[in-house]
């Protein structure tokens, strides 16, 4: 199926960024959302909206919050547990008619994803990741189909955007199914999953990466003790460890260093350099 | 009398083995091809063992049956040069038997066409990309020999056409003599058909192949080629289902033709599927 909407009803009124977050007893997932939420509202110059839970208590102050309950748990090697159900609803419930929908550990650096929006489309994934050592987590199993990114997804209000996020409910729900057809490895539901059997179906059974975000999204794996910037370097330190990449929109997997006061300051000093 | 019967064909070879009816392959392909195909006529070459095993529905399926002479040679894949001598079309696609299609190809006639001989290049994966992993071709690296695969090759009847079967009937029946040419041969290797055309593109030069238009090939569905273990077939690696005459394998439409390599996916559920498609209308 092919795109729907075209750029030139994109206008900047109409777009916004929007980001779940809701804590668990290990993670505080708001306090996250609340750093990376400043850095996206600044260097893409959008409003951002929250979707959370009830209970929570966010310090940025969001254009917009929205409340939901949360459902089900995730948990990884026995420690970080996070709540990743009904991210679906993100078509339903965004205010905007174009929208960047990022997870809480993604750090926006630049405005790259602004430039999509003069391109022809109704979403776009990511289909890449690469980290130090290059591209990493090309397939979902190793008889699976290729990766797909829900970390970060640009979409349309348009019919195919929103079968797509209705297909991805469907599978939520039905995920052990889909996990067998799919030949999927892990046992916990990923967004990542869904999205990419979402836009596989819906693309008519093919992976269509054309249609996908066109450059690879770049994840720091590893822990972060300290993480320093520049105009061109991002200057990543662990231990006795030391890492200098270009600076880009960064994945970051360690959640601890997102509550770190570390962080909090990295936050500010990109705020007030930007 | 002309050897030639139409203008333009499908052929298949058909020599049974004790392992494989490749007479209830090439069965399949012609009901396929039936299917798929406006321009679909379709004989099948076959040795007298094969032709006797034959029952009236697969006979009468076939336009044309066409006996391999007495005294070809019994290795099978030596009697593929004989496609130029006992092709009943001036324009011929030969194909492997264990090959669908799961839409027309009419419009790929017209880019053969810009050839004498047309050898496809290269082999793609299940997702439509081009195979690279080249375990299986170390002997075609090596030796820089063209990347061709016969499963599906065009050839019209030209001189060029002649001589390049002839070569290649000349390589098959000399390969003891060719063989200590080639770097890191297995001196006990049995000469393939890819091996040998491929050896036959490369004394020929370029104008039996077409490299730059890369959708003359197939998907080639060898487990290994596809990423996936050897140790098993791809129908138990992963999931397989049809939508009318597209082939959906792990999730992924096919819309070039599938050579499906592991035989048992020839199920008779297949076979009547098709029977239903095109005998029932004839």
């Amino acid at each position: 199926m092919k795109n729907l909407e075209k750029s030139e009803k994109s206008t900047s009124t109409a777009r916004g960024v929007v980001v779940f977050a809701f804590n668990t007893e290990t993670v505080d997932y708001v306090r996250i959302a609340d750093g990376t939420s400043q850095l996206a509202s600044r260097y893409l110059d959008l409003p951002v909206t929250l979707i959370t839970d009830h209970a929570a208590d966010p310090k940025f102050r969001y254009d917009n919050i929205i409340t939901i309950d949360p459902q089900g748990d995730n948990f990884r090697d026995g420690s970080v547990q996070w709540r990743n159900r009904g991210r679906h609803w993100a078509y339903a419930l965004t205010p905007y008619q174009d929208t960047i929908l990022l997870d809480t550990d993604y750090l926006v650096l630049d405005n790259s994803l602004n430039t999509l929006f003069e391109t022809d489309f109704d979403y776009r994934l990511m289909h890449h990741n690469t980290n130090y050592a290059g591209a990493v987590y090309e397939q979902m199993g190793e008889t699976s189909l290729p990766f797909v990114w829900a970390t970060v997804i640009l979409f349309r209000k348009s019919k195919r955007t929103e079968l797509l996020f209705d297909l991805v409910g469907k599978i939520e729900r039905n995920y052990n199914y889909y996990r067998a057809l799919y030949n999927i490895r892990e046992g916990n539901y990923r967004n990542d999953y869904a999205f990419a059997i979402a836009n596989n179906i819906l693309s008519g059974y093919t992976p269509n990466e054309l249609q996908g975000i066109p450059w690879s999204m770049f994840t720091i794996d590893e822990r972060i003790d300290q993480l320093l910037y520049d105009d061109n370097f991002l200057y990543v330190k662990h231990d006795n460890d030391a890492r200098v990449v270009p600076r880009q929109n960064t994945h970051i997997m360690d959640k601890q260093y997102l509550q770190s006061p570390d962080f909090e300051q990295l936050v500010e000093a990109l705020i007030e350099s930007a | 009398m002309s050897q030639h019967k139409e203008q333009q064909g499908f052929v298949s070879f058909a020599i049974n083995t004790s392992e494989v009816d490749y007479g209830r392959l090439a069965y399949l392909q012609c009901l396929n091809v039936k299917a798929t195909q406006r321009a679909n006529s379709y004989a099948v070459i076959a040795d007298e063992a094969t032709y006797n095993s034959f029952n009236n529905r697969q006979l009468n399926a076939f336009d044309y049956v066409i006996r391999l002479p007495e005294g070809f040679e019994q290795a099978p894949f030596t009697a593929e040069p004989y496609a130029f001598s006992l092709t009943p079309f001036k324009e011929t696609v030969k194909l492997e038997s264990d090959l669908l299609f799961t839409r027309s190809i009419d419009h790929w006639w017209t880019a053969f066409r810009l050839r004498d001989v047309c050898l496809s290049t290269g082999a793609k994966t299940y997702l439509g990309l081009p195979g690279a992993i080249r375990k299986y071709r170390q002997l075609f690296d090596a030796n820089h020999l063209p990347d061709v695969y016969t499963g599906l090759m065009y050839f019209r009847y030209t001189k060029t056409a002649k001589h390049f079967f002839d070569l290649a009937g000349s390589i098959f029946r000399d390969w003891d003599g060719v063989k200590i040419y080639l770097k890191d041969i297995d001196l006990d290797l049995v000469p393939t058909t890819d091996v040998v055309y491929a050896l036959t593109a490369l004394m020929i030069g370029e104008e039996v192949t077409i490299p730059s238009m890369d959708f003359i090939n197939f998907v080639h569905m060898k487990s290994g080629f596809n990423g996936w273990s050897d140790a098993r077939s791809w129908l138990d690696t992963v999931m397989h289902e049809r939508a009318g005459d597209v082939i959906r394998i792990n999730n992924v439409n096919q819309y070039d033709p599938v050579h499906y390599h592991d035989k048992t996916y020839a199920t008779q559920e297949l076979i009547e599927y098709y029977e239903q498609r095109v005998l029932a209308g004839s």
